[in-house]
């Protein structure tokens, strides 16, 4: 009996010294691994962010770059003592309620869609993702054909149909909406594949209960489909969101943030501060901003989701 | 409340080779309580799914009470249903799952709401229900399901395998409940299972499926004690009938290393016909040395509390005996048995089927 005892409690002194080398082995394979990707994530992400932190809180161009000052939180009091950020702001958050609410229904539709009994399937998933594997810049480009004022394919079935002309991106009215067309066409396939993973794992047998319950399809959908849908839809709008806060080839290539500024989106913004108008700390301070902004809806889409639909 | 009848009813899956269903003709009496039972994948779940109206028949008529409703929705056809899954609306609370078909239909508000308090009070689920179906136990999502095909009432009630998912303990529990609520409201039931204890308890009338057919049909009484053929003998019982083989030597049934017994009265059968000979476990007896008819060497005895399982070889074909624990052996020693030839069921070894 003691003799077992001892023999266990030695094995235990022994066994421990041996799993803590093992550990320290297994966290350092691990590193090894990591190592690649952490080294290139702090090279281009942290870096470049730390950079940015120090920038904000001076006065410095890129074109001379040694004569930098350090002015403390003034590049933040320039931003409420100035309308550009408020302006620049509101035209992006309303570009993204634009993508979002073009978005959501048609990307909830193609996936209904896409979840029915469909011969074409993998061919009518791959028509729909293409826009969005598809580079943004040759996107712009092709939408600046469609949408030009004189030659475009738009304006030509407009009048084809006997209506006047449209200006679109020429015009301070039109000009947001269109571009918010065009991103939500790209980004539909996105949300519809996200919509879709989310149909598939709402269990069959609820569409079942219900109708037994006598509910018609309509009612299915919209008593136990679309509710079931609401972390899905929460997620997409969120990611949607944050897509369109940093948006910048349709400015930079489609409208150079006009018509009066009417597209002038914030990252837009933030690069013309910064490279044209050679006002790098400025520009710092607004992506710190723009970072607390995207940070705080993605940390609120987190809470809600953590705190409710949580089934 | 009402009668169902499926008339001729087929069903075959698209790209299915076999057929699921074949000319299947059922009737479910007004107020029976009738057990679909048979092994996984005989039709039995395909069958409750064509009167719920989530599949429709490839042929064949459905009728409930005088309607014929295949072709017709879900809604339209004066049915609830308990899923094995429960299928419980995971964001509604209890109260709101029960309720959800009262509202569709418009029911008014007060008389909802004493429908549901009333079903809650029934199935003991009334301080539950303001909880969402996440924050229940198995057994009160069972319930909840229940209470939720209660509130319509419907004129008939469709089960599939409602207690699959249940311990063995609950399980218990909720047959018992489920017949008392059937004797209480006498609705029209169907209900599906692959477990023949449950079958044969909570059961007016069994119909056992084998293969999109109908095996056999009755009280479970009747199914035990007179099975049409071998499945449904091995199928109902537990522990499961014994199956030996046996020929018709010199009018007398020989079951081979020695052990003939008396063909079993009003059976006049052809000298040298092969049967397979199904006795009952507890169709034994234990006998005194010089009394008994065959004295095999237990291969492994259970002890069940009320009864033993003595485990043994006759002629190399498995045997299971029920005896008293007071008269069971231990493993490895001699029993001596005794067997009423009017306990044993004849089956042709060819056919299966009861002669």
């Amino acid at each position: 009996m003691s003799a077992t005892f001892e023999q266990t409690s030695s094995d235990m002194a022994g066994l421990a010294p041996d799993r803590r080398r093992r550990r320290r082995r297994d966290t350092a394979t691990a590193l090894a691994f990591l190592a690649p990707f952490l080294l290139l994530l702090l090279i281009f992400q942290y870096l470049p962010l730390a950079m940015m932190a120090k920038n904000s809180v001076l006065d410095y161009s890129l074109l001379n770059p040694h004569a930098a000052k350090f002015v403390g939180l003034r590049n933040f009091t320039d931003m409420l003592d100035y309308e550009d950020m408020r302006e620049s702001l509101a035209a992006t958050f309303l570009f993204a309620l634009g993508v979002v609410v073009i978005v959501i229904p048609l990307g909830f539709a193609l996936a209904l869609f896409l979840n029915s009994k469909l011969r074409a399937r993998g061919l009518v998933r791959t028509i729909i993702m293409l826009p969005v594997v598809t580079s943004a810049v040759v996107v712009a480009t092709m939408w600046n054909f469609l949408l030009d004022p004189s030659n475009g394919l738009l304006n030509g079935v407009i009048t084809a149909l006997g209506l006047p002309r449209q200006p679109f991106l020429t015009s301070p009215d039109q000009a947001l909406l269109m571009v918010s067309i065009m991103t939500a066409w790209q980004q539909v396939g996105f949300a519809a594949i996200l919509f879709l993973g989310g149909l598939q794992g709402v269990p069959n047998e609820l569409a079942e209960a219900a109708r037994i319950d006598g509910a018609t399809k309509r009612q299915v959908l919209w008593n136990i489909t679309i509710p079931l849908l609401s972390r899905t839809t929460l997620f997409v709008v969120v990611i949607m969101t944050v897509f369109s806060l940093q948006a910048f080839a349709p400015a930079f290539l489609m409208t150079d943030g006009g018509p009066r500024d009417s597209t002038n989106l914030i990252v837009y913004h933030i690069y013309k501060t910064a490279f044209v108008m050679q006002n790098a700390g400025y520009a710092s301070a607004l992506s710190l901003v723009l970072l607390v902004i995207v940070l705080g809806i993605s940390l609120l889409q987190m809470w809600i989701l953590r705190a409710r639909w949580n089934y | 409340m009402a009668q169902v009848r499926l008339a001729s009813i087929g069903k075959t899956y698209e790209g299915a080779t076999a057929n699921t269903i074949r000319g299947l003709d059922l009737e479910v009496q007004d107020g029976e309580f009738l057990v679909l039972v048979g092994p996984s994948g005989c039709g039995k779940s395909t069958t409750l799914r064509m009167i719920a109206g989530l599949e429709e028949p490839t042929e064949g008529a459905i009728w409930i009470g005088n309607r014929r409703v295949d072709g017709l929705e879900p809604r339209e056809r004066d049915i609830a249903m308990v899923f094995q899954n429960y299928a419980l609306y995971p964001h509604m609370t209890v109260a709101q799952n029960m309720s959800f078909g009262l509202r569709l239909a418009k029911v008014p508000k007060p008389e909802i709401r004493r429908r549901v308090e009333a079903a809650a009070e029934t199935l003991g689920l009334s301080a539950l229900l303001g909880r969402h179906p996440k924050a229940l136990s198995g057994g009160q999502r069972q319930r909840v399901a229940m209470g939720r095909a209660i509130v319509r009432e419907p004129g008939v009630f469709l089960f599939d395998e409602p207690l699959s998912n249940l311990d063995a303990q609950l399980r218990g529990q909720m047959r018992a409940e489920i017949r008392r609520l059937h004797d209480r409201l006498s609705a029209t039931t169907v209900y599906v299972t692959h477990d023949q204890v449950e079958a044969m308890t909570l059961a007016d009338r069994v119909v056992v499926l084998k293969d999109g057919r109908i095996e056999q049909q009755g009280t479970p009484q009747e199914l035990y004690d007179r099975p049409a053929t071998r499945f449904v003998a091995g199928f109902l019982g537990s522990p499961q009938m014994n199956f030996l083989a046996g020929e018709v030597r010199q009018g007398a049934l020989d079951l081979g290393a020695g052990l003939v017994l008396a063909l079993p009265p009003g059976h006049a059968l052809a000298e040298g016909r092969k049967l397979d000979v199904g006795i009952r476990p507890e169709a034994f007896a234990v006998a005194a040395p010089g009394a008994a008819i065959l004295s095999p060497r237990a291969d492994l005895v259970e002890l069940l509390g009320a009864t033993s399982l003595v485990h043994f070889s006759h002629a190399d074909q498995p045997c299971t005996a029920l005896v008293p624990p007071a008269q069971a052996p231990r493993a490895g020693a001699v029993i001596g048995l005794t067997l009423a030839p009017d306990r044993i069921s004849l089956f042709d070894a060819e056919t299966g089927r009861a002669v």
